[in-house]
């Protein structure tokens, strides 16, 4: 720099505010911190390559997976009229399925309801009957009880008394 | 952007399908519908008709039983006699 300052150099070397010992002051400088730091600044460089190259390979991968993702859809809508076609079938089958239930429900009610009316026919063809037999063995009873007080005689009376002991005497034998 | 696509192609695919199992959902709505109406106009109609059947069943085996306990009657006083005169030893 002295150098610089007392030589006799050229009118343009030391042109105000841009004097060349400013420059090489600098260059000194660039120099040595490039010396200073090139370990650095090469580790640094080398990590912002891997960086790069890692986020080329990312979007990569995305493109790829995007481009995977455009594909299945595609596949997708191809076959989406099949799918409503298949879903379509598969509702008419359930409605035919439900139209049979109910078909075959109604026929079991319908039976079930025959099966009560029968039973009621039943029940009261059996009340009646086991009345009229009732009717009758009353009435029949009625009919001999009075017959047998209006026609017995005082010899039924003790031959039936007769009777009646010796009815006893057999069952103590 | 190729993302973009591929959800709105997704979308419609899903929307197709969503639309196709309201349309199976409202078919099957309705024929279980129109069934239960049938199932109920049947049995219904059925349930009046076997009613009528029963009344007239009934009548029929009041009538019956009104013309036996009639007949009866008659056969009850013959095994009244017959009864008595097994009681008192005597021949009818």
């Amino acid at each position: 720099m002295f150098i610089l300052a007392f030589a006799e150099l050229p009118s343009w070397v030391n042109y105000p505010g841009l004097e060349a010992w400013k420059f090489f002051n600098l260059f000194v400088f660039i120099a040595l911190m490039t010396y200073i730091l090139r370990r650095k600044i090469s580790e640094a460089l080398a990590a912002r390559r891997d960086a790069i190259k890692q986020e080329l390979v990312d979007a990569q991968q995305r493109r790829e997976r995007a481009l995977a993702q455009v594909a299945d859809a595609d596949a997708m809508l191809d076959r989406v009229d099949a799918d409503v076609q298949s879903i379509h079938k598969h509702a008419q089958q359930e409605a035919q399925s439900e139209r049979e239930r109910l078909v075959t429900a109604t026929k079991r009610e319908l039976e079930k309801l025959d099966l009560q009316a029968r039973r009621e026919t039943e029940t009261a063809d059996k009340v009646a009957r086991k009345q009229l037999r009732q009717f009758f063995a009353n009435k029949s009873i009625e009919v001999a009880r009075n017959t047998v007080r209006t026609q017995m005689k005082p010899e039924d009376d003790v031959s039936l008394i007769r009777e009646s002991i010796g009815e006893l005497r057999r069952t103590r034998v | 952007m190729l993302g973009a696509e591929a959800e709105e192609k997704v979308r419609k695919y899903q929307s197709a399908l969503r639309d196709a199992r309201s349309d199976g959902y409202r078919l099957l709505e309705k024929e279980r519908a129109t069934g239960l109406n049938e199932k109920d106009q049947k049995v219904q109609q059925h349930r009046e008709e076997l009613s009528r059947k029963v009344a007239q069943n009934l009548e029929s085996i009041q009538r019956q039983q009104e013309k036996v306990r009639g007949e009866l009657e008659s056969q009850a006083d013959s095994m009244g006699v017959l009864i008595s005169s097994q009681i008192l030893r005597r021949r009818t």
